[in-house]
């Protein structure tokens, strides 16, 4: 429903006023960008937040992990550090409100960046905004608070600075443009090499004989100067290296799988692919060749790792764009039947709709999405709050075995306000820290196979996991361990799992409540 | 001569090279189920095999491969079945490519198109019926373009349709299919005699479709549980196809090239094979087992584009050149020294199939045998995959059960309910226990290193009675058949230490 809000809301063209057009722009995108925005999910902000805590108390980024049980002292880079210390501010200021404004806002602005850039490359406001709103929502199954989502603002950015510079030449205002965009990259998130070579494709006239190498050229350069501006200097591209296999050998993990074509993200994708294949079929010559293979390269290679769709949608989005840009003087029949009319008709209709319409059903939408989100900050049951309060309040929070989704939320708890572990974690969301040997043992116990035990040799005997996982089902069978919490039932929630020989150590844990169920009769 | 040598040899190969040892688990079943067809002289009109389905209304659709499969394996066992398996395997490659160079007009491209089309299907090519109904759907849609090229329906358009769709409805509840890709090539630009060959291929069709002991009742079961199947994600076969899997890179680059076809010859295909197309994409996307019908139907509609592209071949520049240039190259190689390597690729293929006719670690073999020797009564539980071998094992040699199988991979008659908790249990979610509480199992057959397994090996109620070849047998711990000190279980060990 939001989604139609949305495109009603779009009335750039035919506003009379100026502030009242800007209004409508904004509220348009606006109301896109929060139809993406939910409650707080996200299993990696918190060690996001530890993290960042560490960094305002020291006034220094940490060089080694400090959080792992089994990867401490071992160098790390906090190479969101940006972010990091963004969201601790947020959260030590205003708690989770805090966090979930700044949400909405990235929101917002993820929203208001697309419309921007697209409007900007396809030269029409109304078409961009619309390839803007529908890239948004093509977001929304990604869309959460965490660093990778600023690149995806960043990138619309690159994308746009790269057509100023393809049509006005390399000028001083753009590289450092370009450069600041990609300090700013550099210092979020470790994806900054997917701008800087699609950048380069989408810089590069291929039609120039010979190419012109110079736009080609200065933009590389502002864009490696800017990555080399971090605490690190440049330190984060030899993690890259480290971690660039990650996304093929984590398998396991839900966003570095595949996409299928039961995926919401990837439908999209397919979409906007079926619709730029039909563009290009009327006009071969609209997109230059080696821009449209690098389009497709990235939209397929995002349905490999699922966790790149939003690059791949955003990529596809801004060829549209620029097809748009190449084509619109000739954008009728019989150039292009059938489509082509439907696409003017679309974009005429949006362009008629009334301005100050469109700026209340603007308010309306944002207004209900905004009581929506402050009546759930936090999604329930996405945390193991109760159970980590549980392990406090029994002072079993050492050496904890837990999921490797909970490992962020655990650092977080077991941190102090000055983000020093009081407890580390033997497993956490970061995989460029955790040791492999604890990785493999965890695969086995994650999917219940024969050798489960290894991961829990790992920890203290003390099991934080998942009431409906293989695991916690194992464990409540066997006689060497005892389900001490549990809450939420067997289709969510997590339980708490002591060994038999731990249990007397805390005097103040009952077994009998495993005794019980193992009682049982099958 | 030397060309029909060279094209013969090259199905040889393709085939040699898409048959593997036979390791899908689904053909016991058939054997099974052939038996008992070949024991009695009758399909069977219930099930009979599985606990929670037994006596009710239920009748094989692939009876006729059925009845194939056990006449061969009463008759040479598993070498038979092998020699069964490269025979469909070259039947289908051989379909496949005489369709293809037909609808091309071209023997290099139909054969080059055939050799991909049938390498996509490699991952799901099996002893099963549905290569039979693959090889149906491809002679249905060489007759469909056939039919449309002479602009009118002969008597012998008529009996050939009406032999393949008689035959299909035997085998494989596809014909469905068969159909949808049928309508769609004959829908053409002529709508008055196109409306009237189309009402008449309907009927003989349909007409066809009836001429089986089971009538409609495979492709209504079919359909009917089909949205259920669905959502037992567990199966394999149900699965939606990811972007990173062997098949789907074929597919997108066969939809690549028809694409490119199309961008020069747009006025050759009409909306009515579009339509199709995208369907056959996308319901092979969303369940993998049916990603074949995409492959064929995108091959037959490139060598259909074909030959009017090749007759405007300057105006598709490189990829002209480059199709031109790959044929020069292979043309250079002597016919006899390449029929020779691809017919030697062949006979060093078959030779290791008949060494190693069957996986043996596909099935519960040991698992089976132990119930057996050991004469354990049921009720016995199982998983979904192995459901099939273990009715084959737990039947008699005229197909009749000796013990039913809790659960088995046939989803127009398995229990959605046993099913939905069974997908559970398999994951180890803690509704294990109600597929327990609902089977009420005395002994257990399930993989090693799986979830469920780890559980019952932890649990006191239950002792690991056997472990071979990735198979485990757990017995409830009051079974009173085999001695106690002969399980393993957590309690059993900590008593003993």
């Amino acid at each position: 429903m939001n989604i139609h809000f949305g495109l009603l809301l779009l009335n750039v063209g035919i506003l009379d006023k100026p502030l009242m057009k800007a209004a409508a722009w904004v509220l348009a995108a606006a109301a896109a960008g929060l139809y993406i925005c939910g409650s707080l999910v996200d299993v990696d902000l918190w060690w996001h937040i530890a993290v960042g805590r560490w960094i305002i108390h020291h006034q220094a980024l940490p060089s080694v992990d400090l959080w792992n049980y089994y990867s401490s002292g071992e160098p790390w880079r906090a190479y969101s550090w940006t972010s990091e210390v963004l969201y601790a501010w947020l959260e030590q200021a205003y708690g989770m409100s805090g966090l979930l404004a700044c949400k909405a806002a990235l929101s917002v602005l993820l929203a208001v960046s697309l419309c921007w850039s697209f409007s900007l490359i396809a030269r029409d406001a109304v078409v961009g905004c619309i390839i803007g709103i529908v890239a948004t929502s093509a977001c929304y199954a990604h869309f959460v608070l965490r660093p990778q989502t600023v690149t995806w603002i960043l990138f619309a950015l690159v994308l746009m600075l790269g057509e100023l510079v393809r049509r006005n030449g390399v000028k001083a205002i753009y590289l450092f443009g370009v450069l600041l965009v990609f300090a700013a990259w550099a210092n979020t998130h470790l994806s900054a090499i997917v701008g800087i070579c699609y950048l380069l494709v989408w810089v590069a006239n291929f039609r120039d004989r010979p190419l012109n190498l110079r736009p080609v050229l200065f933009v590389f350069l502002a864009a490696v100067l800017g990555t080399l501006m971090t605490p690190y200097a440049g330190g984060e591209w030899l993690t890259l290296l480290g971690k660039f296999t990650h996304p093929l050998t984590h398998r396991n993990i839900v966003e570095f799988r595949a996409a299928t074509f039961a995926d919401y993200p990837a439908a999209f994708l397919i979409l906007f692919l079926i619709l730029l294949l039909r563009l290009v079929h009327e006009r071969p010559s609209a997109l230059e060749l080696p821009t449209l293979a690098a389009g497709c390269m990235l939209a397929y290679g995002s349905l490999a790792v699922l966790k790149f769709l939003p690059y791949g949608a955003i990529a596809l989005c801004a060829l549209i764009a620029r097809y748009w840009s190449v084509t619109s003087e000739t954008f009728v029949e019989p150039q292009l039947p059938g489509l082509g009319e439907a696409l003017m008709k679309l974009r005429g209709a949006v362009a008629r709709l009334p301005s100050v319409a469109i700026v209340v059903l603007a308010l309306i939408v944002v207004a209900e999405k905004t009581i929506e989100l402050s009546q759930e900050i936090v999604r329930p049951g996405a945390f193991p709050e109760g159970a980590v309060t549980f392990l406090q309040e029994h002072g079993l929070e050492e050496q904890v075995s837990n999921v490797f989704g909970d490992g962020g939320y655990l650092i977080y708890r077991f941190s102090s306000a000055d983000g020093n572990a009081r407890h580390k974690v033997v497993l956490d969301g970061r995989t460029n820290v955790n040791a492999d040997r604890v990785v493999e043992a965890y695969q086995e116990a994650l999917y219940g196979r024969s050798n489960w035990k290894a991961y829990l040799d790992f920890g203290s005997g003390v099991v934080l996991w998942r009431s409906k996982w293989p695991l916690a089902s194992i464990l409540e069978e066997h006689p060497d361990w005892c389900r001490v919490y549990f809450d939420g039932g067997v289709s969510s929630g997590w339980s708490v799992f002591v060994r038999m020989d731990k249990l007397s150590q805390f005097g103040d844990l009952e077994p009998s409540l495993c005794k019980a169920a193992k009682e049982k009769p099958v | 001569m030397k060309r029909v040598l060279l094209l013969v040899s090259t199905a040889f190969f393709t085939a040699a090279y898409i048959c593997g040892p036979i390791s899908d688990s689904e053909i016991w079943l058939h054997i099974a189920l052939g038996r008992k067809i070949l024991s009695s002289d009758a399909v069977p009109q219930t099930d009979l095999w599985n606990r929670f389905s037994s006596g009710q209304s239920w009748q094989p659709y692939s009876w006729m491969f059925d009845v194939i499969a056990a006449s061969v394996w009463n008759c040479y066992a598993a070498a038979g079945m092998i020699v069964l398996k490269l025979v469909l395997a070259m039947l289908f490659v051989s379909v496949l490519m005489l369709c293809l160079v037909s609808l091309s007009e071209s023997v290099f491209a139909g054969a080059v198109t055939a050799v991909v089309a049938a390498m996509a299907s490699y991952a799901h090519f099996g002893l099963a019926p549905h290569v039979l109904g693959w090889v149906c759907f491809s002679l249905t849609i060489a007759l469909a373009f056939q039919i449309r090229r002479q602009a009118r329906l002969t008597p012998g358009s008529c009996i050939a349709l009406a032999a393949v769709f008689a035959f299909w409805t035997n085998l494989h509840p596809s014909v469905l299919f068969g159909l949808i890709g049928l309508f769609s090539i004959l829908c053409g630009k002529d709508k008055q005699s196109g409306s009237s060959r189309l009402w008449l291929c309907a009927a003989v069709c349909l007409g066809a479709i009836t001429i089986s002991p089971a009538l409609l009742h495979g492709p209504a079961a079919v359909l009917t549980r089909l949205a259920e199947s669905l959502a037992h994600r567990s199966m394999l076969v149900f699965q939606p196809a990811s972007f990173d899997l062997y098949p789907v890179s074929f597919l997108i680059l066969l939809l690549a090239v028809l694409f490119t076809l199309l961008h020069y010859h747009c006025a050759r295909l009409g909306a009515a094979q579009l339509v199709a197309l995208t369907f056959f994409v996308i319901v092979g996307m969303a369940s993998i087992t049916l990603l074949p019908f995409a492959v064929i139907y995108a091959a037959s509609l490139i060598a259909w584009t074909l030959p009017q592209a090749s007759s405007s071949i300057g105006a598709m520049a490189n990829l002209s050149s480059a199709a031109t240039n790959f044929e020069r190259t292979l043309a250079k190689v002597p016919p006899a020294v390449a029929a020779g390597l691809l017919l030697l690729f062949f006979c060093l293929k078959v030779d290791g199939l008949l060494r190693l006719p069957l996986v043996s670690q596909a099935v519960p073999k040991a698992a089976a045998d132990f119930v057996l020797e050991s004469d354990l009564e049921g009720p016995i539980l199982n998983s979904s995959v192995d459901g099939a071998y273990l009715i084959f094992r737990f039947s008699d040699e005229s197909g009749n059960p000796t013990r039913l199988v809790s659960v088995d991979s046939r989803v127009e008659i398995n229990d959605p309910r046993i099913l939905a908790l069974h997908d559970g249990a398999s994951q180890g979610m803690a509704t294990w226990r109600e597929f327990f509480r609902r089977v009420q199992p005395k002994v257990v057959i399930w993989p090693t290193d799986t979830a469920l397994s780890s559980i019952l090996a932890a649990s006191s109620s239950w002792c690991r009675a056997t472990e071979s070849e990735g198979w485990n047998v757990y017995l409830l711990v009051t079974v009173p058949t085999v001695p106690f000190s002969d399980c393993s279980s957590p309690q059993r060990e900590g008593e003993l230490n």
